[in-house]
C-alpha cells in the first residue's frame, strides 16, 4: 500500500474525540461556553460532559440529536450532563456567592420513535429535568433529579433512576430491564418485569385508575413505603400482582401479607413529615422502616447502600464567597477572594 | 455485591404433595432462558418434605457475576410423586457497579481563576486557568490570590468576566462564578518624559529628557545630559518622572559639585591631599615625575603627572580638541633602526585609515615644540605609520617633536 491509499484508508477511521466539560450558564454575564443548553449539546461529542449552572431561567427543551438535513439525524449518545440539584433554598443548601440557588432546569427530548432517532447511553445528574422518554432509548440513567411531568416509559431498554424526586407519577412498562430506587415517587407503576426498590410512594398522583401504585406479574416492588391515605389512593388503592416486600403502608395501602411488610402505619411514626419536599420523608424516630429492608438498610429512599440525597447534591463544590476590585491596573494587580463550600448530605 | 439475594419460598403455594426437591434459577430477559426442570441449583430441604417455608440465600458470589440490569429469580419444587409444581418468579435488580460520577464526599482538590471576555464563549476550559494554592492541609475559606502587574499588563485593557471555579478528587467542577473587572492600561512609553532642574550658586538649568520605552515600572533610569553655562560649584539635581496622565510617577534630587576640568584633572591624579595643595608638586609648571612634560601639559594631553616616564612613551591623545604626536627617543638609536607613530586625527576619534605606503618616507627633520606646546599644540596624527631614517644622533631629549616628512609626491593624504 502506498502512502497516498494508506492516508485515504487512515482518514475513513472516525476515532472519538477526547471527552471534555462543556460548561453552560444562561445567567447575565455568565462565563461558560454556552448559555443556551441545545447549543451544547450540538457541539458535544460521545463522552463528553455537560456541566449546567443553576440558573433562576428555565433553559428550555433541547433534543438529543441533530437533523442531518437529509432526513437523517445524528444522535447525541452517552453524554453526561451534570446540574446542582434542586430544592437547594428548602433544605438550606448555602446559595452561590452570586445568591442564586435555582437549580439547572432543563426539558430534553431523548429518542423518538420515528427517523431512526435511537438515543444509546445518558447520565443526567442533579438536574431539575422533564424528560421526554417515549422514544427507543436505552442505557439511561437519571440519577439525583427532580424528575417533572408524569413519566410513561415507551420501548425503553435498561433506563434507570435513582435517588430521584418524581413531582407526579412513574410507570415503567412496555420496556425492559428498567428500574427505579432510592427515589420519592407520587404514584408508581411496575410492568413487564421492572423493579421498585427503597422508594417512597407519596400516593399523591395518579399514573392509572388502576391504582395508584401498580405491580404487574413479572414486576417487583421491595423496601418501600407507600403512603395511601389520600382520598385518590383510598379510591384508586395499590394493586400487587407480582412481589411485594419489605415495604410499609402508612394508611391501608393493602399490601399483601408477609413478606415483611407492614400495613396501616401512622405517618408520624413511619417519617418525620415535616420539612422539605423531600426531607419530610426521612425516617422518624423510632421508625419501624429503620433497618427493616431486606438488605439490612432503612426502608424506604434513605435506606439501601445508596441512599436518597437531599436536594440531590453532586460533589461539586459552590463558590459561596468571590470578591474582586471593579478596576484593576499593572500597578495594583489584581487581588481576589474566595470562599468554597465542600456539599454534604 | 455487598447485599445477599434473599428469597423466601411458600412452598404451600406451590405445591402441596411431600416435597423431595426444589431448585432455582436465575434468568434475564424472556422466560426462554430457563435451562429446563432439574437443571436449576439445588435448594437444600428440610427434614420434613410437607409444606414448608424455605429460606434461601443466592450466594454473593454468585449474584456478583451478574451484569447490573433486572432478573428474574424463578423458584420451583418436585414432589415424591415426580411433579413439578408451578415454577413461580420474581424479579430483582442488579444496580451498576460503576464508580459514582458525582460522589457528594469528594474533597475539594483544585481551585482555578481565569479571565473571560463579557459575553459569548468566553470559558477557557476546565482546568486551563490559573491555578489557586488551597494550602496543605486544604483550606476552604478565605483564600487569597493575588494578580501580579505583568499578568494584568499581559491582557489588553478592557472589560473582563473574572470567573472562579473549584473541583473535587473525583474530578467535578463547579459551575464557574464570575465577575466583572476593569483592566486599565498602562501609559505608553512615549507618553513618559523625565522633567530636571539644576540649581546651585552658580545658576540653574531646567529640561526635559525623553526615555526609552518602559518595561516595568521598577526600571531605573540613566539620565545623561550636559551641564552648559554653568560655572563650578555646589548644585542640587532635582528630577521628576511625569506619567501620559500627566501625573508625577516619581522623583529623586542629590546634591553635586561641579568642578572645573583643571581640578577634576587634579582630583583624578592628585589623590594625595597634601600633593594636591603643594604647588611644587601640583602645580601648572612643576614636572612631579620628571619626563621633561610640565602638569600643564600633562593636563592638555591627559597623562598622569605622577607616573614614571614610561607613560610618556608612544603616540598619545589629548584632550581639549588638540592633537599630538609625542616621542620619547631611547639615547643610543642605531642607524636603520625604525620608529613607529600612531596618532588621532582630532584627539577625539581614532585614525582609522591605512596609508599605503608605495615607497619608504624618510624622516628629514623634527623640531622641537615643547616650549611652544601651550599655545601651538600639535594637530596632525599618524596612524601606524612606520618611518624609516638615519635618526639624528642629538635626539636623546625627552620632549615633543613635530616631524616633517619627505614623500616625495607618493604621499595621497595631505599632512594637516
Amino acid at each position: 500500500m502506498n502512502k497516498r491509499i494508506l492516508l485515504a484508508a487512515l482518514s475513513l477511521i472516525s476515532l472519538p474525540a477526547f471527552a471534555i466539560d462543556i460548561t453552560v450558564d444562561n445567567n447575565p454575564g455568565a462565563v461558560a461556553d454556552f448559555s443556551s443548553l441545545q447549543d451544547a449539546i450540538n457541539a458535544s461529542n460521545e463522552g463528553d460532559r455537560i456541566i449546567i449552572a443553576g440558573s433562576p431561567t428555565n433553559y428550555g427543551t433541547s433534543a438529543l440529536y441533530v437533523a442531518n438535513g437529509d432526513g437523517s439525524f445524528t444522535m447525541k449518545n452517552n453524554l453526561t450532563i451534570v446540574g446542582v440539584g434542586y430544592l437547594r433554598d428548602a433544605n438550606s443548601v448555602p446559595a452561590n456567592a452570586s445568591g442564586i440557588n435555582a437549580a439547572a432546569a432543563f426539558g430534553l427530548t431523548l429518542g423518538a420513535t420515528t427517523g431512526n432517532r435511537n438515543l444509546n447511553g445518558l447520565t443526567v445528574i442533579g438536574c431539575d429535568i422533564t424528560p421526554n422518554l417515549a422514544g427507543n432509548n436505552s442505557n439511561l440513567l437519571f440519577d439525583r433529579c427532580y424528575v417533572r411531568g408524569f413519566q410513561y416509559l415507551g420501548n425503553e431498554t435498561n433506563a434507570n433512576f435513582t435517588r430521584c424526586y418524581f413531582v407526579n407519577a412513574l410507570a415503567l412498562r412496555d420496556s425492559s430491564n428498567c428500574s427505579v430506587t432510592s427515589s420519592i415517587i407520587g404514584g408508581l407503576i411496575l410492568e413487564d418485569s421492572s423493579v421498585a426498590s427503597h422508594c417512597v410512594i407519596r400516593g399523591d398522583s395518579l399514573v392509572t385508575v388502576e391504582g395508584i401504585v401498580v405491580v404487574d406479574a413479572t414486576s417487583s416492588l421491595s423496601n418501600c413505603i407507600i403512603d395511601a391515605r389520600s382520598t385518590q389512593a383510598q379510591t384508586y388503592p395499590p394493586v400487587f400482582n407480582g412481589s411485594c416486600t419489605h415495604t410499609i403502608g402508612i394508611g391501608n395501602a393493602q399490601l399483601p401479607t408477609g413478606g415483611g411488610n407492614l400495613d396501616n402505619q401512622a405517618i408520624a411514626d413511619v417519617v418525620l413529615d415535616a420539612g422539605s419536599l423531600d426531607a419530610k420523608w426521612a425516617l422518624a424516630v423510632g421508625s419501624p422502616a429503620k433497618d427493616a429492608a431486606s438488605d439490612t438498610t432503612d426502608i424506604g429512599a434513605f435506606g439501601s447502600a445508596s441512599p436518597y440525597l437531599l436536594s440531590g447534591l453532586t460533589g461539586a463544590p459552590t463558590i459561596t464567597r468571590f470578591l474582586v476590585p471593579a478596576i484593576a491596573s499593572p500597578t495594583t494587580g489584581l487581588s481576589v477572594e474566595v470562599d468554597i463550600e465542600q456539599p454534604s448530605n | 455485591m455487598k447485599a445477599l439475594l434473599l428469597a423466601l419460598l411458600a412452598c404451600p403455594s406451590l405445591c402441596s404433595a411431600s416435597l423431595v426437591y426444589a431448585e432455582y434459577v436465575i434468568t434475564q430477559g424472556t422466560p426462554d432462558n430457563d435451562p429446563g426442570l432439574g437443571n436449576g441449583v439445588e435448594i437444600p430441604l428440610p427434614p420434613s418434605g410437607d409444606g414448608m417455608d424455605l429460606q434461601f440465600t443466592v450466594p454473593p458470589a454468585m449474584v456478583a457475576t451478574l451484569t447490573p440490569g433486572v432478573y428474574h429469580l424463578a423458584v420451583r419444587a418436585r414432589d415424591d410423586a415426580g411433579f413439578w409444581c408451578t415454577t413461580l418468579s420474581r424479579t430483582f435488580f442488579v444496580p451498576t457497579a460503576t464508580p459514582d460520577p458525582a460522589p457528594i464526599d469528594s474533597p475539594v482538590d483544585q481551585l482555578e481563576l481565569f479571565f473571560g471576555a463579557l459575553d459569548g464563549d468566553n470559558d477557557s476550559g476546565s482546568g486551563n486557568g490559573t491555578p489557586v494554592d488551597l494550602g496543605n492541609p486544604v483550606n476552604l475559606t478565605n483564600i487569597n490570590h493575588q494578580f501580579s502587574g505583568a499578568e494584568i499588563a499581559a491582557l489588553p485593557p478592557g472589560l473582563y468576566r473574572l470567573a472562579v471555579r473549584a473541583r473535587n478528587e473525583a474530578g467535578l467542577w463547579s459551575p464557574a462564578l464570575s465577575r466583572t473587572v476593569k483592566l486599565t492600561e498602562i501609559p505608553t512609553p512615549e507618553s513618559f518624559e523625565v522633567r530636571y532642574r539644576i540649581e546651585g550658586t552658580g545658576g540653574s538649568q531646567t529640561g526635559e529628557l525623553s526615555n526609552g520605552p518602559v518595561v516595568e515600572f521598577s526600571e531605573s533610569y540613566a539620565i545623561t545630559h550636559s551641564l552648559q553655562n554653568l560655572p563650578p560649584g555646589p548644585y542640587e539635581y532635582h528630577a521628576e518622572i511625569i506619567t501620559g496622565f500627566g501625573q508625577v510617577a516619581g522623583s529623586a534630587s542629590s546634591p553635586f559639585e561641579l568642578v572645573s576640568h583643571v581640578d577634576y584633572w587634579d582630583q583624578v591624579y592628585f589623590t594625595d591631599p597634601s600633593h594636591r595643595s603643594d604647588p611644587e608638586i601640583a602645580g601648572p609648571d612643576a614636572d612631579p615625575n620628571h619626563d621633561g612634560v610640565s602638569n600643564g601639559e600633562s593636563f592638555i594631553l591627559g597623562l598622569d603627572p605622577e607616573a614614571n616616564g614610561l607613560d610618556a612613551y608612544g603616540a598619545r591623545r589629548g584632550r581639549n580638541g588638540r592633537g599630538v604626536a609625542f616621542v620619547t627617543l631611547p639615547s643610543a638609536l642605531p642607524p636603520g633602526a625604525s620608529i613607529l607613530v600612531e596618532g588621532s586625527p582630532d584627539l577625539e576619534t581614532e585614525f582609522i585609515e591605512h596609508a599605503t605606503i608605495s615607497a619608504p618616507l624618510h624622516l628629514v627633520t623634527a623640531t622641537d615644540i615643547s616650549s611652544s606646546l601651550a599655545t601651538n599644540p600639535l594637530n596632525f596624527a599618524y596612524e601606524d605609520l612606520e618611518l624609516t631614517s638615519d635618526l639624528d644622533p642629538s635626539w636623546t631629549k625627552r620632549g615633543f617633536y613635530q616631524f616633517t616628512f619627505d614623500y616625495s609626491g607618493n604621499w595621497p593624504y595631505p599632512f594637516d
